[in-house]
Order: structure tokens, then C-alpha cells, then sequence
């Protein structure tokens, strides 16, 4: 069941000098998302921007409340942060279909996270939901500088081990987070028993995750990132291309399928994903 | 009061129908519409063969606008047949089935088969500006070009299939021309039902710091709030150069760019890029019709279409 609902602010405060962390009241639909599942936020009273901006479910907080973590990039974000405690937004959810977690019912590895600049955003979600698990989760957190970090204390209160690599190096490993997976993973033991792993970010960071999982014989999914019209999969406007594969991750592209990153993602087996153009 | 309307022999319960392509095939918004309250629902383009669709990006905002060159993806003729259309059916409205076609001879084909599945009626596709044009006669040395930019081509297609199938028969318009009344009168003419107008406007948009255009089809067709004054205009132009009924569209998002549309002569409306904004705007559209007609004391739509004192 999908929602169209007014939802008051609740916070909308400054986390760094970009980015801010938004607290919405919707228990309507607080109690109904799942990680990795995102709202589409209106302005309203604007017809510009015209279209909702997607943006994922950080946290839920004292079961009525959604709390987001938003980057300013353009018109929309820029109008959003604003935007006074108080005053109203429309959001449309739950949309997507999350992070499958029976992959990891039957194995007993460690869980990894792979967050690449705003893909930070639905682990705090999901590091909770795997908390109740009691999972063991690694997570591999990639940042342009550190002063653009966010959410770090609250993925270690979670009890999440956090690894940082920032592209200046003014924090952790210098260099890509991919880079730094592929390192860790370079050492034997840490692949015994078998990590699973979640990721977001941009596409190229993804991509050069697929290789790094692929050289490893690791299983994952991804959470992807696209330009939205609707977000209920009517405009076939955030498609990505697809193949069949199977769970070992054929190489075979049989039929390529545009699936919709809104609909049938935004999360993908990391082996279904067609990352060449 | 009364809001039906009618299409060729086609009748609606009231003049709001939701644009192709703006609405997949209704039922991702059975939570949010009422849809058997719509006058009709128009489908996202179907071809006879299946369609990859373009490369992404396939979006990008404008101000008040957006940019699509989504390049008709979909499963193609026999699986709309068998998947999409029982669903339609069940939806307690009617169903008009966009179609495109390269060929007068693919058109006739997909509407005959439409036509036997048991649709009513078939809006033509004559104006998307994100696929590749055949040229329809072997002499013409010109660059092939949107069907509906070209009065004959405009002419052969709707003559063809007007005179093989009897369906109710839209043509859908495009409003990258010189002179829309003469592609309508054409359509008209070549025994069509009705007129959808506006398509998507030819544009684009280009990121400043990459100066790689922002769609991956280098452009694409510009819809919304941006686009209504223009569309508005075209309406009002083919409203008096026609007889047929014509369906308005182009940056409608709420009752008042409705009626507004009605006033310069639509008979009916379609609401597309809002369905993507407010996905419910397709009802308020129909209770904020309802209320003008009873502020106004309006029996019958006929007191409205096509009354702007000029
Ligand atoms: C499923 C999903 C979840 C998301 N979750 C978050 C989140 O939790 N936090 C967050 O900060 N951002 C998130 N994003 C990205 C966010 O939606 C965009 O940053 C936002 O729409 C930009 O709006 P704007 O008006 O500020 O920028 P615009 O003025 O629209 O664009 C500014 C720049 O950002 C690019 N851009 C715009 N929209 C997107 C998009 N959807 N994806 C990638 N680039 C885009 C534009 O091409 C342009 O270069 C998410 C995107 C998706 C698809
Ligand atoms: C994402 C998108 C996809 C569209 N797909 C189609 C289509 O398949 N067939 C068609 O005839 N028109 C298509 N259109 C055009 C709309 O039906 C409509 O003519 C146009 O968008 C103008 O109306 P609007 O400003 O209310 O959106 C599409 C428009 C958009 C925005
Ligand atoms: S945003 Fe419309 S199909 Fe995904």
C-alpha cells in the first residue's frame, strides 16, 4: 500500500556545511518501511523545482518519526534545508523494495557495508535491523573528506566496526573505499568465513565494488542511484539494464532487461546489474 | 449535472483521462487513484514489437518542466494483449490504447489485433520525438520526420487505418511545427475520431561543468507546467480549424489548467506530468470540475467547451 501523505519537520539541522539530517513526522508510514526503502519528498507551493526528490529512510525514530540525512546539491536540497522546523512536505511511500535480508539468514559470515558519500544514508536503518540479529557488520565508509562524515557514531553505537577512507586522505585510508575493501580482503582470513555484502553510492564506486566481489567470489547487493520522475514505476525513467544470472553470477548476458531502480529496486543482486554501457 | 462527454462513439464519464506515458498502465496507482473514477486511462505506448527503450539518463528537471526520452520502452503488442489489457479491462473505466507503428501497414496490424482483444479505442502515436522516423514514401528525398510533423504522412496513417478498422480513433499531435492546424485538419480529414494535443515539446538541457547534454539521447521532449501556455494556444488554434473533439493536454496540474484547456476548446483533458508531482491530481481535477460547474451553474460541459470570448 503506498501513501501520499503531509508529513510536519520535526528537525532539519546542519550535520556538516552540506549536509543536514531532516526528522519527519509520518507515523502513518514510519512503522511500514524496512532499510533501504526511500520516500519522494515534495516541496510544496513550487512547481520548481516541479518534480519530488527521492531520498532514503536513515532511521526511524520513536516509531513515528522518519529521519533522513541529506546532502545539499541543487535546487531542491537547497529549498529543503530552508525549510523551519514545523513547516510541512509531502512524501510518498514506502517505495522500493529494500535490502533482501534472507541471503543472509543461512550464512554465517560477517556482513559488509560499502557506503560511498551519500550512500551512507540507509545503513543506519539496516545496521539496526541486523543489531536485533546480532550480526556481526563491518563497515566500509568512503567520504570526499572527513569533514563531509556523517552518521559514523551512530553506525559504531550500533555496533558496527567502521572503516573510513577519504579521497583526501583527512581521514583513514587515502584513496577510493573500494580500494580499501580490496586491501582487506586481500588478507585470507578475513574472507573465512564467507562476508555478504550491502552497498550504495555512485555507479563507478559499484562498479569497481563488482570487481572487487567478483575477484573474491563474494555475494552482495546494491543500492542504486538515478535521475526519478514518478518513483512508483510508471514513467520508466530510472531503469538500469539487467541480465538474468544466477546466484553464482553468470557472465552471460542472455536478455538484457531495463528493470526501474524505483520499482524493482533501488536494491539489485550485485550480479544482475549491466555496469558497461 | 452532467460531466460525460463523448469521443467519436465513445463515451466518458466525465472529460479527465490520464496521459500516455504518465500513468505505466494504471495500476501502479490503484493506492492513490480512485481509478475507476477517471473518464479513461490512456496507455503508455505500445509497438508491435517489444521495446529496449533509450539509454539513461532518460530525465532531467527544467524550471517548471521536465525533460523525457524514455524512447517508448515496452513489452510489445502480444504482451500487452495478454498481460496488461484483462488488467485494464478490470478497472472499471475506459481504456485507450496508445499505439506506434512505423508503417500504415504495422499500424492497421496492432490496431486489428487490439481491435479483436476487445479495445474500444486506439490513440495513435504519431509524435514522439525520442524514436527514429521511417520515411514514409520511397520518392521523398527528406530527412525522415515525426509522422505529425508532416500533413501527408499524418494523412496516410490515420486514412489507413480509419478505413481498415473501426475503432474509436485518436491522433496524437505534435507540437514541434509550423502550423498545427494543418496537421490537424489532415487527421481530421483522413477520418479520425479526435485529436490529442499536445505531445512533448522538442528540448534539452546541458550539465555547465561536463558540457555533456543532460539526456543521454542528447534531447528529449519537455512536458509540464512550462509547456501549458503554448499547448493552451494550440488548443485554441485547432479548436476553431476542426470539428472533431480534441483532448488537451500539456502542463495541466489541477482544475483550474483543466477548465482552462476546455475553455479554448478541448472537449476532453489529460493530466500527465502531475500525476508524477501529485499522484492523486486526477481526482482533485474531477471534484474541482465538479465545483465549477456547480459554482457556475453548469448542466452539461457543453456550456464551457470552447466559450473564451474572442
Ligand atoms: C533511491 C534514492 C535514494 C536517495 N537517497 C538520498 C539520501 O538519503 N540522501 C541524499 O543526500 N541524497 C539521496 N539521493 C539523491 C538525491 O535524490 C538527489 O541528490 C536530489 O534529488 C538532488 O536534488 P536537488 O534538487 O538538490 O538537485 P538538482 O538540482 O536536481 O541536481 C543537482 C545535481 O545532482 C544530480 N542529481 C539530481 N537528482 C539525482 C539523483 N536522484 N541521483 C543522482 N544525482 C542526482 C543532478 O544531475 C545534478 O548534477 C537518493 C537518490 C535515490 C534515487
Ligand atoms: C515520462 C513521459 C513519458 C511519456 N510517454 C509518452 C508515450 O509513450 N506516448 C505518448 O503519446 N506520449 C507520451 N508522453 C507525453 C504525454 O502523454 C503528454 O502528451 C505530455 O507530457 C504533455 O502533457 P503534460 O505536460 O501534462 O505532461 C510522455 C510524457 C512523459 C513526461
Ligand atoms: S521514477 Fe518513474 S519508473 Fe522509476
Amino acid at each position: 500500500m503506498l501513501y501520499d501523505l503531509k508529513a510536519k519537520i520535526i528537525k532539519n539541522k546542519k550535520l556538516t556545511p552540506s549536509i543536514y539530517y531532516l526528522e519527519l513526522k509520518i507515523p502513518k508510514l514510519a512503522g511500514k518501511l524496512i532499510p533501504g526503502q526511500f520516500l519522494h519528498v515534495r516541496l510544496l507551493g513550487t512547481t520548481d523545482p516541479l518534480l519530488r526528490r527521492p531520498l532514503s529512510v536513515n532511521r526511524i525514530v520513536n516509531k513515528n518519526n522518519v529521519g533522513i540525512v541529506y546532502k545539499v546539491v541543487g535546487k531542491g536540497t537547497y529549498l529543503l534545508k530552508e525549510m523551519a522546523v514545523g513547516e510541512t512536505v509531502d512524501v510518498l511511500g514506502p517505495l522500493g523494495n529494500g535490502f533482501d535480508l534472507s541471503k543472509i539468514e543461512n550464512n554465517k559470515g560477517p556482513v559488509i557495508f560499502v557506503a560511498g558519500g551519500m550512500g551512507i544514508a540507509p545503513f543506519v536503518f539496516l545496521a539496526k535491523y541486523l543489531r536485533v540479529k546480532k550480526r556481526k557488520v563491518i563497515a566500509f565508509v568512503g567520504m570526499d573528506t572527513k569533514k563531509e562524515l556523517v552518521v559514523i557514531d551512530e553506525l559504531k553505537k550500533l555496533g558496527c566496526k567502521v572503516k573510513v577512507s577519504t579521497d583526501d586522505g583527512s581521514r583513514g585510508f587515502k584513496g577510493y573505499v573500494s580500494d580499501m575493501l580490496e586491501k582487506y580482503l586481500a588478507k585470507p582470513q578475513t574472507r573465512i568465513p564467507k562476508p555478504y555484502i550491502y552497498a550504495c553510492g555512485p555507479k563507478p564506486m559499484l562498479k569497481a565494488l563488482r570487481d572487487v566481489a567478483a575477484s573474491y567470489n563474494l555475494k552482495g547487493q546494491v543500492s542504486l542511484d538515478e535521475m526519478m520522475g514518478c518513483g512508483i514505476g510508471a514513467c520508466l525513467g530510472c531503469v538500469v539494464k539487467t541480465r538474468n544470472f544466477t546466484e553464482q553470477g553468470a557472465k552471460e548476458v542472455k536478455e538484457i532487461v531495463y528493470k526501474r531502480i524505483c520499482k524493482d529496486g533501488p536494491v539489485f543482486d550485485i550480479n544482475e546489474i549491466i555496469w558497461e554501457d | 449535472m452532467d460531466l460525460s462527454i463523448k469521443i467519436g462513439k465513445l463515451k466518458l464519464k466525465n472529460p479527465v483521462t490520464v496521459a500516455s506515458g504518465t500513468f505505466g498502465y494504471a495500476e501502479e496507482f490503484k493506492d492513490l487513484v480512485k481509478l475507476s473514477d477517471l473518464g479513461a486511462i490512456i496507455t503508455k505506448t505500445i509497438t508491435k514489437e517489444p521495446r529496449l527503450g533509450n539509454a539513461t539518463p532518460r530525465l532531467a528537471e527544467t524550471a517548471s518542466g521536465m525533460l523525457n526520452a524514455i524512447g517508448l520502452q515496452n513489452e510489445g503488442l502480444d504482451n500487452f494483449i495478454k498481460v496488461k489489457l484483462p488488467k485494464l479491462k478490470k478497472m472499471g473505466t475506459k481504456i485507450i490504447v496508445s499505439v506506434s507503428a512505423n508503417s500504415a501497414l504495422e499500424f492497421i496490424y496492432c490496431v486489428r489485433k487490439l481491435k479483436d482483444a476487445g479495445v474500444e479505442a486506439v490513440e495513435l502515436n504519431l509524435s514522439c520525438p525520442n524514436i527514429k522516423y521511417a520515411k514514409l514514401k520511397a520518392s521523398n528525398n527528406e530527412k525522415a520526420r515525426i509522422f505529425a510533423q508532416v500533413a501527408d504522412d499524418t494523412y496516410t496513417l490515420v486514412s489507413a487505418v480509419a478505413k481498415k478498422t473501426d475503432v474509436v480513433l485518436i491522433a496524437k499531435l505534435s507540437p514541434n511545427v509550423t502550423d498545427i492546424t494543418e496537421i490537424a485538419i489532415a487527421a481530421e480529414k483522413a477520418g479520425a475520431d479526435a485529436l490529442s494535443l499536445v505531445n512533448t515539446f522538442s528540448a534539452m538541457a546541458i550539465d555547465i561543468d561536463t558540457c555533456n547534454p543532460r539526456l543521454a539521447n542528447v534531447s528529449g521532449g519537455l512536458s509540464g507546467p512550462a509547456i501549458k501556455p503554448i499547448a493552451l494556444k494550440m488548443v485554441y488554434d485547432v479548436f476553431k480549424a476542426v470539428r472533431i473533439p480534441i483532448i488537451g493536454m500539456g502542463g495541466i496540474m489541477n482544475a483550474d489548467d483543466a477548465i482552462e484547456f476546455m475553455i479554448a476548446g478541448a472537449t476532453a483533458i489529460s493530466v500527465g506530468t502531475a500525476n508524477f508531482v501529485n499522484p492523486g491530481v486526477s481526482m482533485e481535477v474531477i471534484a474541482g470540475i465538479k465545483s465549477y460547474c456547480k459554482k457556475k451553474k453548469i448542466e452539461n460541459l457543453k456550456q464551457i467547451i470552447g466559450t473564451v470570448k474572442t
